[in-house]
């Protein structure tokens, strides 16, 4: 008890400090420090090695002296990692054998697997990706990880998915939260949660080599992965992906083409029984092209259209320390930079981020806690000289987390409740509390049913100091209409109620049936404001739109997964969505495009992959997709297919073929908002690809 | 607004009514002791060297013989690979034709009805019980102060063609 006592104590002064430190604005040594002298309280307390972890695939990760260490009775559960099954929340997990199955070449198309995201490619480069509604090429309320590294645009909050170009072949899996997770994820997990996870280097021993040529693509690989000694292993890898441009809305060709490039290592080392450390950085560099935007002018013809090219590089060093301090008793530290620069003749915007959090697990009879503390620095320097422009250039904004989760076992295997709630503290709108409470019962094996209420919050971004100039109305003097952020605007926030019954008839049958109904209010709007006349440059009219929170909504869905494995060579996995939105203006709101977004998520869609092996050597993979209809933009429902053949003529070496959008010629998914930018057409496709393993 | 209220309700006392009839029982309690079998036979499989032509097959067989509780976890672990090789987990109801088998393990009822094991060639049959091993068993499970003891018949294992790593042997009790 010693050693709760010490830390708790410690935690209690670290949190009283920060907070003091954030309120007074008073920056002294004594949070660090204190920082520093919870951490070495909590690494000195530690005991003997037990695991928590009861999950088979964990436990296999155990040294054969840990194994023979363990307890053969135990009687209860723990809390992570989870099997999918006992999870109180809307959970689907996408595996390597989905990824390798359906032929997707980025993480978006790997996405359109999952019930309750809506996907939809803007252009080459350009993806909308949401969870239960508010798509769009800045959606913002979807929090998106790689190896526990938020990969989030401080400008936005929302995530450049080109910029973020995982591996396909390294990805052990991608877990994918509908609902609130900001409880225990963090800022933006105001939808959902997307957690992609690398494979480690110890499972990918050996030498990879893929190379695929289409259509529409080129792409190329190579990883390897070794062994230093016993207990520590490393990988490298190195990638190039080149996707060819499309077309527009009127067949035209488009400027979208992407080229992307990028290079990695991780190390993973087991100290010791207690101990294990991963390192793992990467660098990458791209050139997405920009379609014809149209850029508003003071004087005639009022508007130039051009396409642009952009530039992005960036790296980032994650380090990640698991400590073991006795039984069920696990401390989780996790420290990161990263670094994003984007380019173009006429815009440039760079941030860095450094995110150190801590995160320790627990078991006190039938409670098993969880609870962390977080400090992510961001700074920024976002330059643009035409149509947009942040007024501070650079700012460092920084935010401080708590968060505590205590999973409570009423009957053992049956029933349990979780509570938890998040505090968070930033630059934008200060304090801000996210709660959740679950319950999970298993009333006869195989059955479970959970329920769930959340808030959340989706907090102002660097786009509270945002101007953009969107269009000029031609006159004598012409009238600008421009987009203006607001420091004063508050966060969007959810009440959610959710839940969900999974059912596993038998092995081969699996069924997830999720519900939710969520209520916004606070969403963002646009206000148009008494126009101004400004005579710099030149004489015109401003007429200016400024963002605000008036607008409410509810939306309401329901998502159904399944797999059927009648055979160890057949499986088949469907997954169908229904989403509704109803968003109204409140407080006289003058918007009237806001209310749009009931129409740009499509209310149906459905999924259906089949996974056959005709033999040892031969495999075929089929994806079928339907997607509702977009009113607000124009676009109608459409089916796509995809297929893939696989041939393995010798162990380790795989030959496949694979036909995207079969159906369609071409396809347009979405249209972009608030830039005016064109978006393009996804186009049918082929290609080939090779892999060997030695 | 209305409608979606009543189609919460709706849903809500589906819920209900679908779950009251169902009695509550804790049968599922984790079985450990099985549990941490099945992870042990992914160690055997990864510490032991089989002769180099079985090294190049495409699979890694571990065969059943008899109703096991281990068959859960491993099929939680069915996607794993040793070695490079896929793990498969066949059933085999009879000794006979067993030599696409690297592992096998032998469910105590089993035993009795099972008696040669010596003409088991290039396989590491495990078992549990210390008798396992005197009637031919390479590897054995006994429960000792509620962990796990392994028993490993070197000599059995030897005469299998099969040679067994020391980090394997460092934490079993091993019988010449």
């Amino acid at each position: 008890m010693l050693f709760y006592d010490a830390c708790f104590v410690d935690l209690y002064l670290t949190i009283m400090l920060v907070f003091n430190n954030v309120i007074t604005k008073n920056k002294t040594v004594t949070t660090p420090r204190r920082l520093l002298a919870f951490f070495c309280t909590c690494w000195l307390s530690n005991t003997s090695l037990v695991l928590a972890a009861t999950d088979t695939l964990s436990l296999k990760e155990l040294s054969l002296n840990e194994l023979s260490a363990l307890d053969v009775l135990v009687t209860s559960a723990s809390k992570r990692p989870q099997k999918l099954s006992q999870t109180a929340a809307a959970m689907f997990v996408i595996t390597q054998e989905d990824i390798r199955n359906s032929g997707v070449t980025t993480i978006p198309d790997a996405l359109r697997m999952a019930p309750g995201i809506q996907v939809a490619r803007i252009d080459v480069n350009k993806w909308s990706v949401t969870a239960r509604g508010f798509s769009g090429r800045f959606a913002n309320k979807l929090l998106v990880m790689i190896d526990g590294r938020t990969i989030y645009n401080p400008l936005f909050s929302g995530t450049h998915w080109d910029t973020y170009n995982a591996q396909m072949e390294n990805i052990e899996r991608i877990e994918i939260i509908r609902g609130p997770g900001a409880a225990m994820w963090g800022a933006n997990a105001v939808n959902g949660v997307i957690n992609i996870i690398s494979k480690s280097a110890k499972k990918t021993q050996g030498t990879m080599i893929s190379a695929a040529v289409g259509s529409e693509t080129h792409q190329g690989f190579l990883r390897h992965a070794g062994k230093i000694s016993d207990n520590m292993h490393f990988r490298v890898y190195g990638n190039y992906k080149y996707f060819d441009d499309s077309v527009n809305s009127s067949d035209a060709d488009t400027a979208d083409q992407l080229h992307l490039g990028q290079g990695g290592a991780r190390l993973e080392w087991q100290m010791d029984n207690k101990n294990k450390v991963t390192v793992l950085g990467d660098y990458h560099r791209g050139e997405p092209g920009h379609n014809s935007q149209t850029v508003p002018l003071l004087s005639t013809p009022f508007s130039s259209t051009a396409d642009q090219r952009f530039d992005f590089y960036g790296g980032n060093v994650n380090l990640h320390w698991v400590h073991l301090l006795s039984d069920d008793n696990i401390f989780d530290f996790n420290v990161y930079f990263d670094s994003v620069t984007r380019e173009s003749a006429t815009f440039s915007q760079s941030h860095h981020t450094l995110d150190i959090e801590g995160d320790h697990q627990f078991r006190i009879k039938q409670h098993a806690i969880n609870w962390g503390i977080g400090y992510r620095v961001i700074f920024d320097h976002i330059f643009g000289n035409q149509e947009l422009t942040l007024n501070p250039v650079k700012r460092n904004t920084q935010n401080f987390s708590f968060f505590v989760q205590d999973e409570i076992t009423l009957l053992p295997n049956t029933l349990k409740t979780i509570f938890a709630i998040r505090i968070d503290h930033n630059d934008y709108s200060g304090f801000e509390y996210q709660p959740t409470a679950r319950i999970f019962w298993t009333p006869i094996a195989n059955h479970s049913v959970w329920a769930a209420f959340s808030r959340a919050v989706r907090t102002p971004a660097r786009t509270t100091d945002i101007r953009i100039d969107q269009r000029v109305i031609p006159g004598t003097p012409p009238t600008l209409v421009s987009i203006f952020g607001h420091s004063e605007i508050n966060s969007e926030e959810v009440f959610a109620y959710e839940a969900g019954y999974n059912f596993r008839f038998s092995e081969e049958v699996k069924l997830n049936f999720s519900a939710f109904y969520n209520e916004y209010d606070e969403l963002r709007t646009f206000e148009q404001q008494t126009p101004s006349l400004v005579t710099s440059p030149s004489v015109h009219v401003l007429a200016p739109l400024v963002t605000d929170n008036k607008m409410q909504g509810e939306t309401y869905g329901v998502e159904i997964s399944g797999t059927w494995q009648p055979s160890k060579t057949f499986r088949l996995n469907a997954a169908y969505t229904y989403t509704k939105l109803n968003l109204h203006y409140k407080d006289n709101s003058v918007d009237t495009t806001a209310v749009n977004a009931e129409g740009e998520t499509p209310q149906q869609q459905f999924s259906l992959r089949t996974d056959t092996q005709l033999s040892d050597r031969w495999d075929v993979n089929l994806w079928m997709r339907y997607v509702d209809s977009l009113p607000a933009q124009n676009i109608k429902a459409y089916i796509t297919l995809d297929a893939r053949l696989a041939w393995r003529p010798i162990e380790n070496l795989e030959f496949s073929v694979v036909g995207q959008n079969l159906i369609n010629d071409r396809q347009m998914e979405y249209s972009p908002e608030i830039l005016n930018i064109s978006g393009s057409k996804v186009e049918r496709s082929v290609y080939g690809k090779v892999v060997l393993q030695f | 607004m209305h409608q979606t209220q009543s189609l919460i309700k709706q849903f809500w006392l589906f819920c209900i009514i679908s779950c009251c009839p169902l009695l509550v029982n804790a049968e599922s309690l984790i079985n450990r002791e099985s549990q941490l079998k099945a992870i042990y036979l992914f160690h055997f499989a990864e510490l032991t060297r089989w002769p180099e032509r079985h090294q190049l097959d495409k699979h890694f067989r571990i065969c059943l013989l008899g109703e096991t509780p281990l068959s859960p976890y491993l099929d939680e672990l069915r996607e794993e690979s040793v070695n490079q090789q896929t793990v498969l987990i066949v059933p085999i109801k009879r000794l006979e034709n067993t030599q696409h088998c690297r592992i096998i393990y032998i469910e105590d009822n089993e035993l009795f009805h099972e008696p040669d094991l010596d003409a088991l060639s290039e396989t590491l049959v495990v078992g549990t019980q210390p008798a396992f091993i005197e009637k031919g068993g390479s590897i054995s499970f006994n429960v000792q102060n509620n962990k796990i003891k392994l028993l490993v018949n070197l000599s059995k294992i030897r005469q299998s063609n099969l040679d067994i790593s020391s980090k394997l042997l460092r934490i079993a009790d091993v019988i010449e």
